[in-house]
């Protein structure tokens, strides 16, 4: 029987960002996981002054989100967005405009060809490619819950490999349409956040690693909170260790 | 492995229709939103239920998968007594999910004012619920997550699962793809004009588009030595168009040259290469002129997708299924090239595999799948 710690995996963090209706950017979305800010929507949505107009008229709301976050995290890091590798984790992908895709179904309406090249659940990440001509191959997952840690262990696997380029993972999800908007609790409001990983042989960014331990049989059943605001509370605060259930498992991360 | 799509249920049926390269078993579908019936890769035979503990996760896509691991189920139960479940992981490729759910629970509440009681958006719909379906119906305890990229969801599954074993996250990973023939994608894939009227007819130059199908291929990913080993794999985004490739074929090549350089090989070395070749107008011609960029002519290489349909985020791992056939056994051949034998001269030549006459085992092949958003990705599989 194998070790039931897994090794620990390090990776340095050199910037972050988010983005939501009512925290837009990574000073407000500080505050509101630190507690000192309430969240009031007004119903915007990101400039993302960085992207040419003509492309980002074309994106969605989720689409939107994610370059904000990114790109912000990519300037704030000082990492050219062009040559950074790209994890995205949503669990959800594209859900907003899945009402819309499916009324033209139920009404036999021919769909809109934008609308449904829009609907694939890595879209974000091919706006992003083409707002930044980055050309680096990224990955997209989805894994409840668990799509916190396996997007970190995806992008150490990036690092890894290619230690010469940044990996930007970036956490997005919205709210599911009716009639499916009280079939999940998650996410609570549609946001974006994005972190600037770095391998760990450079100096910028602080360090930090993460393993998994195996599920044990009487281990009490994974809470249903957000795992990805879990770990931005942590990062922004100053407990050394962080450790998250999941189905999968013991997730622990350490400064 | 197991693998499941319009050629059949089972490996050996599978096997037998791919390489004498049967292309009857597409069936027409009328589209919901047109006056039209289209050509699908539908698999045909009638399924068995899940069992019971799992009838939450009912939907098409986890019937599919569920056939492919029942080939593999013996094989997974040995493995459990090798190597710590909990350290056993999943990684599948899909790009509908159980959107044949979806839908018939939406035509119902338009009707009703209510979802049907049997539907679970967590457990059908959301795109990871079918690791977390294999996960639970397999009995691993390790990992599980759903690669989803569109047409490259199930061949980049390899690249995240391969990443699980490196990085010591697990020693074994359950790993492939499953897609759901439905009306989203079908009428979708129609409405950007992709879809042919015909059977699809790649590399020539009457192509005038795709088959959607669907299907399933599930394989198990260890540091253990088999017969057919992972080599190498690729990957690459255009940057160029959200659905539509680079037409210089410059992501394609640079997701195979990355391939290549990943198994430490040489372009000779590839026996034969299964393309994306989805007979639509700008896939097969960029495909065919990266390919003349990094292959020698010689280079046998067939589209499946005139017999199997494009199962669309299942393409990667059924296709690499083919591929695992070609090479499992001696007397299999190449999957041979289904087409209408009419050359596009503006095409660079490339040297179709014919459905006559045998040709040898391979030692190592190439797949490829190319993906909306640009999103490109090459996998090198061969002997040990």
């Amino acid at each position: 029987m194998s070790d039931a710690r897994g090794q620990a995996l390090g990776f340095r963090i050199v910037g972050w960002s988010a983005w939501a209706d009512g925290l837009p950017g990574r000073t407000a979305f500080a505050e509101w996981l630190a507690g000192r800010r309430a969240r009031h929507p007004k119903g915007e949505r990101p400039a993302c002054a960085a992207v040419p107009s003509m492309l980002r008229r074309r994106c969605t709301p989720l689409t939107r989100m994610v370059l904000e976050a990114a790109l912000e995290a990519c300037q704030e890091s000082k990492a050219p967005p062009d040559s950074v590798r790209v994890v995205f984790c949503s669990r959800y992908g594209e859900v907003g405009i899945l009402g819309e895709l499916l009324e033209y179904l139920a009404s036999r309406t021919p769909m809109s060809p934008k609308r449904f090249s829009n609907s694939v659940h890595h879209t974000a990440t091919g706006y992003f490619d083409l707002a930044t001509l980055n050309r680096l191959p990224s990955r997209t997952l989805s894994a409840q819950h668990d799509g916190l840690p396996l997007g970190f262990i995806e992008a150490i696997g990036f690092l890894r490999d290619h230690p010469g380029d940044p990996c930007l993972l970036v956490f997005a999800d919205e709210r599911a349409p009716e009639p499916f908007a009280n079939e999940t609790d998650d996410p609570e409001f549609p946001f974006a956040a994005a972190l600037l990983l770095s391998a760990g042989d450079t100096t910028e960014g602080r360090r930090y690693c993460v393993r998994r331990e195996v599920p044990e049989d009487d281990a009490p059943a994974p809470t249903d909170e957000s795992k990805v605001f879990a770990f931005l509370r942590w990062l922004i605060g100053d407990d050394d260790e962080l450790e998250l259930q999941t189905v999968s498992g013991k997730w622990k991360w350490k400064r | 492995m197991g693998v499941v799509c319009a050629l059949g249920v089972d490996n050996a049926s599978v096997a037998a229709r791919v390489f004498a390269g049967d292309v009857s078993r597409l069936t027409s579908h009328r589209l919901r939103c047109a006056e039209l019936e289209v050509p699908t890769g539908m698999v045909l035979e009638d399924l068995g239920p899940l069992p019971e503990r799992l009838a939450g996760y009912r939907c098409r896509n986890h019937t599919l998968i569920h056939q492919a691991y029942l080939a593999v189920s013996d094989e997974i139960q040995v493995l459990k007594e090798q190597v710590d479940p909990r350290r056993i992981g999943v990684v599948l490729g899909s790009s509908t999910s159980g959107m044949d759910a979806t839908e018939r629970g939406y035509y119902a509440w338009r009707e009703n004012g209510a979802l049907p009681t049997d539907y679970d958006f967590g457990r059908q719909h959301e795109m990871g619920s079918a690791a977390r379906f294999v996960a639970e119906l397999a009995g691993v305890r390790g990992p599980a997550a759903v690669v989803s990229t569109a047409c490259s969801s199930s061949l980049k599954s390899f690249a995240t699962a391969s990443n699980w074993l490196s990085s010591g996250l697990c020693d074994a990973v359950l790993v492939g793809g499953v897609d759901t023939l439905c009306d989203l994608t079908l009428n979708g894939f129609d409405a950007l004009e992709l879809v042919s009227r015909q059977r699809s007819n790649p590399m020539s130059r009457h192509r005038d588009g795709l088959n959607i199908g669907e299907g399933a291929a599930l394989f198990i990913l260890s540091c253990e030595s088999g017969a057919v080993a992972l080599k190498g794999i690729g990957e690459s985004c255009d940057a160029h168009h959200i659905s539509a490739p680079d037409p210089d074929g410059r992501g394609a090549e640079a997701a195979m040259r990355a391939a290549l350089a990943d198994a430490g090989m040489e372009p000779d070395d590839i026996d034969y290469i299964n393309l994306h070749g989805t007979g639509t107008l700008l896939n097969d011609a960029a495909e065919a002129a990266a390919l003349s960029r990094v292959f020698p002519p010689t280079v046998p290489c067939s589209s499946t997708k005139p017999m199997t349909g494009h199962c669309l985020g299942a393409a990667g791992a059924v296709e690499a299924a083919f591929c695992w056939l070609s090479l499992a056994e001696e007397g299999r051949g190449l999957p041979p090239h289904s087409w209408d034998g009419e050359r596009d001269e503006s095409l660079p030549e490339l040297n179709l595999a014919p459905g006559t006459g045998k040709s040898g085992r391979p030692r190592n092949v190439l797949t490829n799948s190319f993906a909306f958003g640009g999103s490109n990705c090459s996998l090198v599989m061969g002997l040990n």
